[in-house]
Order: C-alpha cells, then structure tokens, then sequence
C-alpha cells in the first residue's frame, strides 16, 4: 500500500474540479437511471443525486438536461396533482427509446469502467 | 406566473415574486405554452424545496424562501440554457433564418464563453452570406466575382462590389451557381451542425 500523502490544497482542488466535472457529464446518464423503473419529478431526482452520487449543482440545472432528454423523446412527462393538494408535479419516466439509450450507455459506462481499471491494474 | 404559495411575510413574497419575475424574463422569447409549462415546473420544484416550516418555533419566512430559491440557482445560471436549447432544436430542425437568428441570441445569453462560439458561428454565416451575395452579383458584374488566375499564374476569388479585377475567368458562367450552392451547403452544414451545441454545458 503506497503511503498516503499529506493533503495538498492545490493538488485537492483540482480533483475537485475533476471530480465534478465528471460527475456533471454524467448526468444524462444518471437522470436517464432514475426514471429507468419508475417516475420521478424534478426535485426527487436532484435530492437523489445529491444524496446518493454527491452531485452538487445548482438545482434548476437539471431542466435544461431534461428539455433536451424530452424533445429527444427519451423520456416523456406528465403533470399529476399532488396528494393533498398544492401544486402539481411534473413527473417524468423512461420511453422505449430512453431504454434502448440507456442500455448502450449502460454498456459503455461497463466498458469503460473496465478499461481504466485494467489501466491502473496493468500500466 | 401563478402568485406562489401563500406567505405571510411579505418580503418573502417579494422574493418569490422578484425570483420568478427574472425567470419570466429570460423566458419570455418562447410560445406561451412551453413558457407556461417551464414556469410551472421551475415554480413545483421551489415549493418542493420550502421545507415545511416547525410549528413550535418562529420562522423567518424570508430567509426560508431566499434559502430555497438559491438551491434552485439564479435564474441566469439555467433559464437561458433551457431557452438556448429549445431554440437551437428548431434552428437545427426547420433551417428557417428567423430560428436561425433566435437560437444564436438565446445562446450568446447563456454568457461569456457562449458569446465566443457564437462569434465563430457568426463568421461561418456571413461568409455563407458573402458567397450568396457574390453568386447573384456575378450574374450583373462578371468581371467583380469569380475564381480568377492572376498573370503571375496564381488563382483567387474575388468577390468584389465596387471594382473589377483582371485575370483569366476559370468558372464563366459556371461561377454563380457554384457559389450559391457553395452558400447553400455551408449554410446546411452550419445549421445543422448547431445541434452539436445543445449538448454542451
């Protein structure tokens, strides 16, 4: 096990950067995964990601992504009324074509996840 | 926009209002209905993020709101995106020079870098206007517009609007309707390449 290296501000700065950077470009793929069983709104998924994969971004970000998502017909929404009132929610679930998308990206994330661990394995 | 929830503090209405008053603006180049429809969404998700209020201590309405707006994020940072992606889909897909102009001002507004690419996208298209411009001129000037071979033995094209040059013509008649298809297909190639940019973020 190599020895671990006292925290440098610089050098964590730009992982940070890295790792958000990353973390963003993914995020096709990760709405895409939400809505891939079940339908979800837009507030339900940002606290998802958040939770979940950490992501931390201004949440109106998401609707620029799922605009396109929708006109792309990879997914199609619904407003439906909420319990008790108030005001509806935009729900938006996985189409044929959203699957069949998914399943390549599912198979290119795979693919990749293998490469760059055969990589830091075998260099 | 519908009048949000109900606040008894009227700051906190006043931030509200002020929040969606910004995100109406940014909005306001779209149909009604896909305006109306974004509104609502954007305005779901706030209520969403107003955390319910505990009944047994004080809470500053104000500060709650502010708080949840700001989890949404400045209306800059999203709205014009949303637009920006809208009016490039139709760019891409009709062709039409109106969609064309639309998409490219709601993209330059997405900021800086934008303005950037869209400065180069700029160039593209008046070129493509230069050489439509050149193949209708040549059928009235013959000797301003072509692809002339220079005595030196060099070939160049010249659109030219108040001269003429000298120089073997190559093209003749041929000139113009090149050029116009030249201007047609680069003018394909760049608006449906502007599809590409409704990936970038």
């Amino acid at each position: 096990v190599p020895p671990r290296e006292p925290p440098d501000s610089h050098s964590s700065a730009i992982t940070e950067n890295w790792e958000s950077q990353l973390r963003k470009g993914l995020l096709d793929f990760l709405l895409l995964l939400l809505v891939r069983d079940t339908h979800r709104y837009g507030y339900e998924m940002i606290s998802i990601l958040r939770s979940e994969v950490g992501l931390d971004i201004s949440e109106g970000t998401i609707y620029p992504i799922l605009a396109r998502l929708l006109r792309a017909e990879l997914v199609v929404s619904t407003w439906v009324e909420r319990d008790g009132g108030g005001a509806p929610r935009k729900y938006y679930k996985l189409t044929a074509e959203g699957r069949r998308v998914l399943k390549q990206m599912q198979a290119s994330w795979i693919r990749l996840g293998f490469d760059v661990q055969r990589l830091l394995l075998h260099r | 926009m519908n009048a949000g929830p109900s606040l008894p503090d009227p700051r906190a209405t006043r931030a509200w209002k002020a929040y969606f008053a910004e995100v109406a603006r940014h909005l306001v180049t779209l149909p009604r209905e896909t305006r109306a429809d974004l509104q609502r969404e954007i305005e779901s998700h706030a209520l969403d993020l107003l955390t319910p209020a505990d009944a047994s201590t004080p809470v500053d309405e104000e500060a709650r709101v502010v708080a949840a707006l700001r989890r949404l994020g400045p209306p800059h940072d999203y709205v014009p995106a949303l637009v920006s992606e809208r009016m490039l889909a139709e760019a891409s897909a009709t062709f039409r020079p109106r969609a064309v102009v639309s998409a490219l001002a709601s993209t330059a507004l997405r900021g800086a870098a934008w303005v950037a690419i869209v400065a180069v996208i700029v160039v593209g298209y008046l070129t493509v206007l230069l050489f439509a411009a050149g193949g209708v001129w040549r059928l009235f000037a013959p000797q301003s517009v072509g692809f002339f071979r220079s005595p030196g033995g060099g070939v160049r094209l010249a659109i030219l609007f108040n001269e003429s040059t000298t120089g073997q013509d190559l093209l003749g008649a041929w000139t113009s309707p090149i050029l116009l298809v030249l201007a047609g297909a680069g003018y394909a190639i760049l608006t449906g390449s502007l599809r590409l940019l409704r990936r970038r973020r």
